[in-house]
């Protein structure tokens, strides 16, 4: 595809922080290279004055720099740098454009409440299995809150409020700790506002982003000693409640002391999580998602269409399972090229010889998830491995996928090197008859598309198959020596020759 | 390979058999050593004949005709042998005449006229010891030409009846005594085919007896096994022993007396070429003589008492004496008799654990063997290694290896395809401190009757690193284990080779840098090419050699521009000098090793055998006094002049210098 | 057993090895080395089992072995051990009971793992400054007909611990068809996916510096090369393999003398040599001249030592922590607590050093199944800690491990009892006893804040208190000791109780 390889970088001058994110787009996806942030709160001047100050903007100008040395660095082929509420509400937005276009040689978009709404919503699609919901995803910024309701998958109306946390704390917060007083007020300001949004009783899925919520979900996580690095978290209403209950008797010192708290948030957290909450209650929800990044990613990907493409989950809902497989992969440090190729080869001769193996179709889903996780057991140890596959993909979360379909997944990663499925594995026994025979037939999919990339090269520039009477015949296209390939085919075929009945011969 | 030269080793060895037969007209050698000399040069002669001649044959009838070399095809060296075994077999029918003269002037009497009150006393030998034995087989329709076995004498008879010619011939049994000794007053030595030829008359009762002559043949008695097939070595030399005697003939012995007729017969019935018959005097086969030899003591050198030395003892104590440093033993001057005593002690004492020996010939009735199989009984674990392939042997092995076995001694057969022929014993010991070891190396065979005639080195040590050495050899031999290090120990076929060449190449380094470089050999025979080529470079390169080699010698000496710095002598004396010693200069290290292997590619490379380093000072001074006493020898030295040998004689005015003699009851060793 | 005769053999997979050794004082004195070569791997790896005539070659072989041991009144001071040859063929039992038949010796099927760590304790005891190498950086190679066992040292930490099925005889026997002349290049190629997966398993760069083999390829390296010093230079190895990589092997045996079984690997074991090389970064391959059996015979008779492994092991858990995210101060100061409460019960549990070492492990290792899902950690954290391996750890321990970081919560299942009661007695009892104290130090940071400033274990005779001082109230902790202290009662019979003080108060 066009553009293969090239990097792009997306700036976020958000009302708190400067953010970066290098990715380079690569095969109808892209992959993040570097990011970057930086806490400028030039919310908390432009709330107050209206305008960006000298040192706001001296402030500003130095973390440019250091974006624009990043940015370098990587050789990137676009730039595309946005602010949001904080220039929104600056009279002097265009002299400070000029003044960043002069020194750093990028411009400054700046983007309504909208369109910032409308990547947050990208980057939630991206993550989210976002067509079977009802879902409102609220990006709640320091100047502004984003609000957009997607019904199955459609933008159904997006708002843009000044519910923005530093705004909100600048103006109903003056005492530290907070008083019992201004935190009534606050949350009946607050009550009283999302009301006005008239939000639809059915939303089942809320998912916020912004820095704010994110903070207090990682808060969340560490409190009860998950891993806090995910992109997506859940939060329970009731933590949720508690996590309030807790911040608002601390002083801003106190605050900071909780683990994870992000120290230049710890003032303005309270009122992203009270507005949360609101929400919650007008929508009678049990608990959000948080997601990071999401105005970055979405942003990226929406640079991404701007050249010209549109990424594979845009058009086609299944490949949300498919990034989340690709997230699963790298959270076990996959080789992914390898992954990659397995399933591409995989894909061949799954269309080839599906009907020969008594597969459906819509068998590829799991198969494909197969191919892309079978070696993540490595993670744990070389030994076994495919094993340690197995017992891995059983206990991700793979998103879109029943629990039989997992199963399966993990028995045909546990296939793919040594001994074929036997009665006496515990989860192949598990299956139903049609289920082992599905799982024997794309395992041995799998093993012979894993010994065609044997050196790990991606060789095989793609294969053909040509079902006879009596045989199969594979023709491989290559511009490279395969005999290790071959070599590691002819080891493998076995099973695939036992299933379909049919001698495998490689051209 | 035009760059070097090669004597042909079949040559050489029959210089080397010339070389004992001249002993026999040395004034300074006893009468009757005469006689040994004699028989030696028989009995060598049979064995050459047997082996030697018999490969060439086998060479020949397989169609091989690429020059050695020395540059003779089989063919030619065929004529060549059978020239200079002719004209030796020649001269000692001369120099048997002359000294039975000689003998019959000490009243000892061989092949006697036979009258008188002689006749008498042989008529009743031949009627009761050997009449009952002999079965004559006269020729005829229904009596076919019988075999004649390897080795055996014959009486061709040529008989008339009723004007009829009839050929008998009487195979002389095995069992019959060779030589009857009458003592009148003087000692008359008859040999049995005598007595028979005129005792003629009487086996043929009927006939006319016309005339009769002796023949012997010699046939081809190699003993080839089939390696591959050595699934169990004893099962298959007791099968192959009988086929011995059926091998092709290689020589004939005939009478001179025997006419022309009375050969083609043969040549007809038997199968020989012109050039294989020995038209001889009687008596053929001189090696009778050995027993003739002893009649008289005061005719025979003097005897020499063999000693213990360093005043050891082989009493409950020795163990301890043996820790204390190294011993070198020189036998025949040293008494052998300590070493079967060590044995013997080693099977008695509590603390042995085990034992470990070689044994390639036993001589019967062996103190050893018992001395083993006792231990055996004992509990100790005893591991003889056996060599099956010795030559003529083995009938004899065969009995007492069953012999250790019934008594609970773990015996093995070497090596599929090596003779061994590495001399160790290994005495294993659990002492306070731990294990010791205590090695014995040896260059001749634990051979209580030869260690009397040979001369030989034996060594005994309790150095650790030693023990280690001896240990992997048997290991090796008895093949728990396929490959071990050696640094003392140099082991053929796999490495003892490579170490004489780089020990030689560092002498040639070192004379190429115009250092000193030299080296003293003293071996039995020198045949491998490889070393050959090695030692011309040698010389070449300036190194001094001196080579003390007894028997054959494939290499010229003091030739100009090939073998210059190169003198090659041989001592033939009463004892058989049978250890290897060899000195190199090795840029002022002066290191010393005892062998058992001759310079020969059999040795190098079909054979276990060891180079065994000796560091010890005394030991080593002892070695080098054994090395300068032999290039002293004046008077039992040949030295070897281009491809000549000539005895040396002490020049007017110089010492005699009889190394044998000289180590005679001598107190050496320290 | 430190002095006297010590024997081991040890049946590989292409030779069958004998050594006998003395120890005198840490002294050590060979008696004796044997070799006897007899492919067992050439079965196992292309068959699945070892044929008869090669059980009967074996049985002769250990006969004359055992003669070895009688001939040195050797009893009961030997070791006899199997390696993959054995180890992994089929009918293993078979050959053990028919050797234990006929020749009254006992094999053992040596880990490979153990067998590794026992080449590895080895090497460290002949190089010197060996120790600075851990720090510095350090492959460590077993290059055997089978597998090439690696195993990377950083910082004293083990960073790659593994048996990789690249041997050189798998892989003659895999490229068998493939014609002599570009064999080598298939060896090229296949060798390249080892690192693969060491690289995928390492996750990113880490400076190595040193490179060490062991195993046969060395011997006939030796052999070949004669060198006078403990390496051998990339130079002399890239001739050689120039050499002979397009040769046959009758071809290269005769050329350089070796064996045919040695000449038959010799390209495959050289590719591998020179690509372990380049991924070091280093000209040299060291080696130490210590043979296997002799490695063997002095680790079994205790005359050779690990130093500093606790220190390794702790270091290569925190390691394999950080690779799973693990919350580093909580697992600290649950390791700190649990080895406190270990020392100062020592009366009460009457366990030792090794059972230390392993609640230590534990106690690090305890919530290292977050990773995964937070939903059934504990059984994450199982089965990761069952996946460990570092060389020096055997199966039991690690078994134990396991079974600790699964009952460190509260609450486990059937499934958990039942697990548990295939082991011994013994082990579940202390099993239940690590645990118990592994509890008690979990919940005195239930709140995953360290809160707990300092513990002391106060022994009464009716019960155990433990005094902690806190920073601030520590409810959770509090709440999570009385969920946890359960166990403590019912496997030691006394009452454990919290005393909390908060330090400002």
């Amino acid at each position: 595809m066009l553009g293969n390889g090239i990097n792009i970088a997306v700036v976020d001058i958000g009302s708190n922080t400067v953010r970066l994110q290098v990715s380079q787009v690569k095969d109808k996806s892209y992959r993040v290279l570097e990011e970057y942030k930086e806490s400028v709160r030039l919310g908390d001047e432009v709330f107050e004055y209206g305008m960006i100050t000298e040192a706001a903007l001296n402030r500003l100008l130095v973390s440019l720099k250091e974006v624009r040395a990043i940015i370098d660095n990587w050789k990137v082929h676009q730039v595309r740098a946005v602010a949001t509420a904080s220039f929104r509400g600056a009279s002097n937005y265009s002299e400070v454009i000029q003044k960043v276009t002069d020194v750093c040689g990028f411009g400054v978009e700046m983007i309504s409440g909208e369109e910032e709404a409308r990547y947050t919503f990208i980057a939630a699609s991206a993550n989210f299995q976002i067509s079977k919901y009802h879902a409102l995803v609220l990006d709640i910024g320091g100047g502004s809150a984003e609000y957009s309701v997607v019904n199955k998958g459609r933008l159904e109306k997006a708002h843009s409020v000044e519910l923005g946390c530093n705004r909100l704390t600048k103006k109903f917060i003056k005492s530290d700790p907070v008083t019992n007083t201004e935190y009534q007020t606050l949350k009946d300001f607050l009550v009283k506002e999302v009301r006005k949004l008239k939000l639809p009783r059915t939303i089942d899925l809320l998912i916020c982003t912004g820095g704010s919520m994110g903070n207090l979900s990682t808060i969340h996580y560490l409190a009860c000693g998950q891993r806090a690095d995910r992109t997506v978290k859940y939060l329970e209403r009731k933590h949720l409640k508690k996590l309030i209950n807790d911040i608002r008797n601390k002083t801003i010192a106190e605050r900071i002391q909780i683990p994870g708290m992000e120290e230049k948030r710890a003032d303005i957290i309270l009122a992203a999580a009270m507005q949360v909450d609101a929400v919650l209650e007008e929508t009678d929800g049990e608990g959000l998602y948080t997601l990071s990044g999401g105005l970055r990613s979405g942003l990226t990907i929406d640079t991404i269409n701007k050249m010209g493409f549109e990424l594979p989950f845009q058009s086609n809902m299944d490949n949300v399972r498919h990034s989340r497989l690709i997230e699963i992969g790298n959270k076990f440090s996959f080789e992914e090229r390898h992954a990659r190729q397995v399933t591409k080869l995989a894909r061949k001769l799954f269309d080839g010889l599906h009907t020969e193996l008594g597969l459906d179709k819509a068998d590829w889903a799991v198969l494909e998830a197969a191919s892309l996780l079978h070696d993540i057991g490595n993670y744990i140890s070389y030994s076994s491995h495919h094993k340690h596959s197995q017992y891995l993909i059983m206990n991700s979360d793979l998103m879109g996928y029943s629990h039989d379909e997992i199963i399966t997944i993990g028995n045909i990663a546990r296939y793919h090197r040594k001994s074929p499925p036997r009665q006496s594995h515990r989860y192949f026994r598990m299956m139903t008859g049609d289920g082992q025979r599905k799982i024997a037939a794309m395992s041995a999919v799998l093993r012979a598309a894993d010994g065609l990339d044997r050196s790990h090269k991606s060789l095989v520039r793609d294969l053909e198959v040509l079902v006879k009477p009596k045989k199969i015949e594979i023709k491989l296209i290559s511009d490279h020596n395969l005999s290790l390939e071959k070599k590691k085919f002819e080891m493998k075929k076995d099973l695939l020759e036992e299933i379909s009945g049919k001698e495998l011969i490689i051209l | 390979m035009s760059d070097y030269k090669f004597i042909n080793r079949e040559i050489s060895w029959l210089q080397f058999n010339e070389r004992v037969l001249r002993e026999a007209e040395d004034s300074s050698v006893p009468l009757l050593e005469k006689l040994k000399f004699l028989a030696i040069f028989s009995s060598n002669l049979d064995e050459f004949f047997m082996i030697r001649v018999a490969g060439i044959y086998d060479q020949i009838d397989a169609k091989y005709s690429i020059k050695d070399a020395s540059g003779h095809t089989p063919k030619e060296l065929l004529g060549k042998i059978s020239e200079t075994a002719h004209r030796l077999v020649k001269d000692q029918q001369k120099i048997f005449r002359k000294t039975i003269k000689e003998c019959a002037k000490h009243h000892i009497v061989i092949q006697p006229e036979i009258d008188g009150e002689l006749s008498d006393i042989v008529d009743s030998i031949f009627n009761d010891e050997i009449q009952p034995l002999i079965s004559p087989v006269t020729l005829s329709a229904a009596n076919p030409f019988p075999f004649i076995y390897n080795l055996r004498q014959c009486i061709f008879v040529k008989l008339e009846k009723g004007g009829e010619t009839h050929y008998s011939i009487i195979i002389i049994p095995e069992n019959l005594q060779r030589v009857f000794k009458i003592r009148l007053h003087r000692t008359y030595c008859v040999t049995s085919e005598e007595i028979i030829a005129r005792s003629l008359p009487q086996v043929y009762p009927g006939y006319t007896v016309v005339d009769s002559y002796m023949l012997r043949l010699t046939r081809n008695a190699d003993l080839t096994v089939e390696e591959d097939e050595a699934q169990d070595l004893l099962k298959l030399i007791e099968k192959k022993l009988p086929s011995r005697k059926k091998g092709n003939v290689v020589r004939v012995e005939l009478d001179k007396t025997a006419p022309d007729e009375v050969l083609k017969f043969l040549q007809a019935h038997i199968g020989f070429d012109n050039e294989d018959v020995y038209i001889v005097d009687k008596p053929l086969d001189l090696t009778f003589l050995f027993s003739v030899a002893d009649s008289n003591p005061e005719l025979l050198y003097p005897e020499h008492k063999p000693f213990v030395p360093y005043g050891l003892t082989a009493d409950e104590n020795i163990f301890d004496k043996l820790k204390e440093r190294d011993y070198v033993f020189y036998r025949p001057y040293h008494d052998f008799g300590f070493n079967s005593a060590l044995i013997r002690r080693a099977a008695q004492d509590d603390s042995v654990l085990a034992i470990k020996m070689t044994l390639y010939r036993a001589n019967r009735g062996s103190s050893i063997v018992e001395s083993l199989a006792e231990a055996a009984r004992r509990g100790k674990q005893v591991c003889v290694v056996i060599e099956l392939k010795a030559r003529f042997d083995e009938e004899r092995n065969v009995g007492w290896a069953k012999k250790l076995e019934d008594a609970g001694c773990i015996v093995t057969y070497g090596i599929t395809g090596l003779k061994i022929h590495s001399k160790n014993l290994l005495i294993i010991r659990k002492e306070p401190q731990g294990i010791v070891r205590y090695s014995y190396l040896s260059t001749g065979n634990f051979n209580e009757a030869t260690a009397k005639i040979y001369t030989d080195i034996d060594y005994i040590t309790a150095d650790e690193k030693v023990g280690q050495e001896c240990s992997n050899l048997f290991n090796l031999l008895m093949g728990y284990t396929d490959y071990a290090d050696w640094h003392r120990i140099s082991v053929a076929p796999t490495g003892l080779k490579s170490k004489l060449l780089s020990l030689i190449d560092y002498e040639i380094e070192n004379a190429l840098a115009g250092k000193k470089a030299e080296m003293i050999v003293k071996i039995n025979s020198l045949i491998d090419k490889e070393l050959i080529m090695k030692l011309h470079d040698a010389s070449r390169a300036g190194v001094k050699i001196e080579m003390i080699i007894r028997g054959i010698c494939g290499m010229t000496a003091g030739v100009k521009g090939l073998t210059e710095n190169i003198s090659i002598r041989s001592i033939i004396g009463r004892f058989l000098e049978h250890p290897r010693i060899i000195y190199f200069y090795h840029g002022g290290k002066k290191r010393l090793f005892i062998s058992t292997a001759d310079w020969m590619e059999r040795n190098m490379h079909s054979r276990v055998e060891q180079l065994f380093e000796i560091t010890d000072s005394n030991a080593k001074d002892f070695m080098m006094t054994i090395l300068s006493s032999n290039l002293k020898d004046n008077t039992k030295a040949w030295v070897l002049e281009g491809e000549i040998y000539r005895k040396l004689k002490p020049e007017a005015g110089e010492a005699h210098h009889n190394t044998q003699e000289f180590f005679i009851g001598k107190q050496i060793g320290h | 057993m430190k002095n006297g005769l010590f024997a081991t053999i040890n049946i590989g997979a292409s030779a069958f090895r004998m050594q006998i050794s003395e120890f005198n004082d840490g002294h050590e004195r060979i008696m004796e080395t044997l070799v006897k070569p007899l492919g067992l791997g050439k079965d196992t790896f292309t068959k699945g089992y070892i044929t008869l005539d090669s059980v009967y070659k074996a049985t002769n072989i250990l006969q004359m072995f055992r003669h070895k041991l009688d001939e040195y009144g050797i009893k009961k001071n030997y070791k006899c051990v199997c390696t993959s040859g054995v180890r992994e063929a089929r009918n293993r039992y078979f050959l053990i009971d028919h050797v234990m038949n006929k020749t009254g010796l006992k094999l053992e099927i040596i880990d490979p793992s153990d067998e590794i760590y026992i080449k590895y304790i080895g090497v460290k005891n002949d190089i010197k400054g060996f120790e600075s190498y851990e720090k510095k950086g350090v492959l460590f190679a077993n290059i055997s007909s089978g597998n090439v066992s690696i195993n990377i040292l950083k910082d004293d930490t083990s960073i790659f611990s593994g048996s990789l099925p690249y041997g050189s005889l798998r892989l003659r026997q895999l490229f068998k068809g493939i014609p002599i002349h570009s064999r080598y290049k298939a060896y090229n190629q296949y060798v390249e996916t080892m690192f693969n997966t060491i690289n995928s398993s390492l996750g990113g760069a880490s400076k190595i510096k040193y490179l060490v083999c062991s195993g046969s390829s060395v011997n006939t390296l030796q052999f070949i090369f004669n060198p006078k010093v403990n390496y051998f230079h990339r130079t002399e190895l890239e001739e050689l393999y120039e050499r002979v990589k397009d040769k046959t092997s009758q071809e290269n045996m005769t050329a350089l003398g070796i064996r045919i079984s040695e000449a038959k690997v010799l390209v495959p074991m050289l590719e591998t040599y020179l690509r372990l090389m380049q991924f070091v970064g280093t000209d040299k391959v060291q080696f130490s001249r210590k043979s296997f059996p002799n490695v063997l015979t002095r680790y079994y008779s205790n005359n050779i030592r690990d130093n500093g492994f606790r220190n390794r092991l702790r270091n290569t858990l925190y390691y394999l922590g950080r690779r799973y995210n693990f919350d580093e101060p909580h697992s600290k100061v649950v390791t700190d607590y649990s080895v406190q409460i270990f020392d100062a019960l020592g009366d009460l549990h009457n366990l030792g050093m090794n059972e230390r070492m392993l609640l230590e492990a534990a106690a690090i290792l305890h919530d290292i199944g977050y990773y995964i899902d937070a939903r059934m950690h504990h059984e994450h954290s199982y089965y990761i800690a069952k996946a460990f391996d570092m060389p020096g750890l055997d199966q039991e321990q690690i078994k134990i491990i396991a079974f600790l970081v699964l009952m460190h919560r509260v609450g486990t299942d059937e499934s958990t009892e039942t697990r548990l009661s295939y082991l011994n007695m013994e082990t579940q009892l202390t099993i239940r006893k690590l645990v118990s104290i592994l509890r008690i130090a979990d919940a005195l940071d239930t709140s995953h804040m360290q809160l707990v400033e300092t513990v002391d274990v106060d022994v009464q005779s009716s019960k155990i208190i433990i005094k902690a001082r806190t920073r601030k109230h520590a409810y959770l902790e509090k709440l999570g000791f009385d969920q946890k202290k359960d166990m403590f009662l019912e496997t030691f019979g006394i009452p454990v109780e919290l005393e909390m003080k908060v330090l400002y108060e």
